[in-house]
């Protein structure tokens, strides 16, 4: 990556009492980008964000915006960021404009204008005046991202923003963070513990487990290519395809196979001079769940689907 | 709650003044009565010397006050003693200023925009501290309104007093410096509410908690002089907070204690507030933010 990190995060660590939550993070997000920040509940995600955000202080390590250090210089580096930490709590008896007003007021040349611009972006226009005790979860959502573009920051901090929204509203959401990454240059930060919901959004997914971050994926880079083939009976199929010199691995009714395209028609006939009975062969796309899966083991997403 | 206050200040005034009223029926008043009416018409007549009219004059008016403030009600009603006596009314300023410092801070952190307000590009102590700007600027409003409405309820209910009132009652009262001594007592009065608040404030903020600090502050407040004289048995009375808070206590009585002044006080106060603003600083610019 040639570009110059927005955010990087050095050695960030956290203990609470005994209990190392977050674990030496090191993490750099670009401009334009999506990072997903992906994690079964527990993992740390708040924490890390909270920390990100002058919430909570770092045990050790540091958080840099553009380069300024938040521990040295905190005003100026969080001028650049937008944050919204968990539901966007807000104050329920004004309506979402004096919310937005007074947000503003902690921010140097927010304008009446870009108030208002801002609040066209999320499409509030017509309930902006009420108050916020009679929002929807989902409009809440929307004034929260309000606020948080409220200073055109070049760094956007999302934690679990699709909580409470119904499809429709995730898709919305998804076209509009795209549309500010790649117009603005905004660098996005979302965090999650639904790999469906962040894989369609992000470009990049940082895994976090335990308060460790064990993996970081590039979701442009070109996949392995797999196969999924079903046929019968189960032995002689597998004693075939492991004879071919394929990785087999079990999956349903069959296996996946890691095999190029090219390949597929000699194996298919193979498979019928044995008289195997052949029911499928079809490309088969790793999901990230089950790249997820295979590498926090399996158990922890278990509790994040309970959740 | 301004509104509250303001009615509450007029209402109570109105019913002190109805109250001094149904006292006046006597026979004595009947009495003055009837010879203010002999006065009266002596001065109808048409044949008086400049000097006869005078006198009576003085003698006609020297009536008519004994009547309106009759001696059987005891300490006499004027305008101008209710407004030197406003700040007593204060005490319901402390109280509502008791329950917004409980709740400025603590609120933020129930309702969970507390992560809305810090995660800014604003210090800490900065939000801290226009928070406890906003307490004793309300302490300050509400303290004015109440002053502005006891002088308004003075004027609507109350006669003002004459040279002669002061006189025969001995009120050490004078027009030109009983405006300024009724600022004093007021801006003490202030003092004392503002110190209040802060210890509320100081609870509300490490605590993280309105109900909490409501509490304990009122119940301070209530048995804080049951305190005092509690402690004072063992000669330490004194150094209680609320011992001190009543600053009025030197201008208008006698000291709480004997052996207390002003100056002592001041310090006092001046070392709890420090005391109070420490906490809540250190505690809300050093914790992590987890709600
Ligand atoms: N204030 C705290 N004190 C002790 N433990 C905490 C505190 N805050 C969070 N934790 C623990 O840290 C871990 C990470 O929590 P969190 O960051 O909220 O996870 P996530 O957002 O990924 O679901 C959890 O195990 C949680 O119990
Ligand atoms: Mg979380």
């Amino acid at each position: 990556m040639e570009l110059k990190p927005v955010v990087e995060l050095r050695d960030l660590s956290k203990t609470i009492g005994a209990k190392k939550i977050i674990d030496d993070l090191n993490l750099s997000l670009y401009p334009g980008q999506i990072t997903g920040f992906l994690g079964p509940n527990g993992a740390g995600k708040t924490t890390t964000i909270r920390m990100m955000v002058g919430l909570m202080e770092p045990t050790g390590g540091d958080v840099f915006i553009e380069g300024v250090s938040l521990a040295e210089n905190f005003e100026e580096g969080l001028s650049k960021v937008g944050v919204i930490v968990e539901n966007p709590e807000m104050y329920k008896f004004m309506s979402g404009y004096k919310n937005l007003e007074h947000f503003a007021r902690m921010h140097d040349g927010v304008t009446k204008e870009r108030i208002d611009e801002v609040i066209a972006q999320v499409g509030m226009q017509n309930r902006i005046h009420e108050k916020v005790s009679t929002y929807s979860l989902g409009m809440r959502q929307r004034l929260g991202l309000a606020q948080a573009l409220l200073h055109r920051p070049k760094f956007l901090i999302l934690d679990e923003p699709t909580n409470g929204l119904d499809p429709a509203g995730i898709r919305e959401f998804r076209m509009y963070l795209r549309k500010i990454a790649e117009e603005d240059g905004v660098s996005i930060f979302v965090s999650s513990h639904m790999l469906s919901e962040i894989e369609l959004m992000c470009d990049r997914i940082a895994v976090i487990q335990n308060g460790r971050l064990i993996d970081i994926q590039d979701m442009s880079a070109t996949q392995e290519s797999h196969y999924y083939i079903e046929a019968r009976p189960l032995d002689a199929t597998e004693t075939l395809l492991t004879a071919e010199g394929f990785t087999v691995e079990s999956f349903k009714e069959g296996f996946i196979v890691n095999a190029e395209k090219e390949q597929i028609p000699a194996l298919m006939q193979k498979m019928t001079t044995q008289e195997l009975q052949l029911f499928a062969v079809q490309p088969h796309r790793k999901t990230l769940e089950d790249q997820f899966l295979e590498m926090t083991g399996g158990g922890q997403i278990a509790e994040a689907h309970t959740k | 709650m301004a509104i509250m206050l303001a009615v509450i200040v007029l209402g109570f005034l109105g019913m002190t003044r109805l109250s001094t009223e149904m006292m006046d029926n006597t026979g004595w008043t009947e009495d003055l009565k009837n010879e203010l009416a002999g006065v009266e018409a002596e001065l109808a007549s048409p044949d008086l010397t400049e000097e006869e009219r005078e006198q009576l004059e003085m003698e006609k008016q020297g009536l008519e006050e004994s009547i309106v403030y009759s001696i059987e009600a005891g300490e006499p009603e004027v305008r101008e003693s209710v407004i030197t006596e406003g700040y007593g009314i204060t005490a319901l300023v402390t109280l509502l200023t008791i329950i917004a410092a409980s709740g400025i801070v603590a609120t933020e952190f129930s309702q969970g925009t507390i992560k809305m307000l810090l995660s800014r590009p604003v210090k800490r102590w900065k939000v801290l501290a226009s928070k406890y700007a906003a307490v004793l600027l309300f302490c300050l409003l509400l303290t004015t309104l109440t002053f502005v409405m006891t002088v308004i309820g003075a004027f609507l209910f109350f006669p003002g007093s004459t040279e002669s009132t002061f006189m025969f009652y001995h009120i050490e009262l004078t027009t030109t410096s009983f405006w300024g001594m009724a600022l004093y007592l007021m801006f003490l009065a202030f003092i004392n509410s503002a110190v209040v608040a802060t210890l509320a404030f100081a609870i509300g903020t490490i605590f993280r908690s309105t109900s909490l600090a409501i509490g304990i502050s009122l119940f301070l407040y209530f048995t804080g002089l049951l305190v005092v004289m509690f402690l004072e048995k063992y000669g330490i009375g004194k150094y209680v907070l609320f011992a001190n808070t009543n600053l009025t206590n030197y201008v208008t009585d006698s000291p709480l204690l004997s052996g207390m002044t002003m100056p002592f006080s001041i310090v006092m106060l001046v070392v709890y507030v420090a005391i109070f603003l420490g906490f809540s600083f250190w505690s809300f610019t050093k914790r992590d933010v987890a709600a």
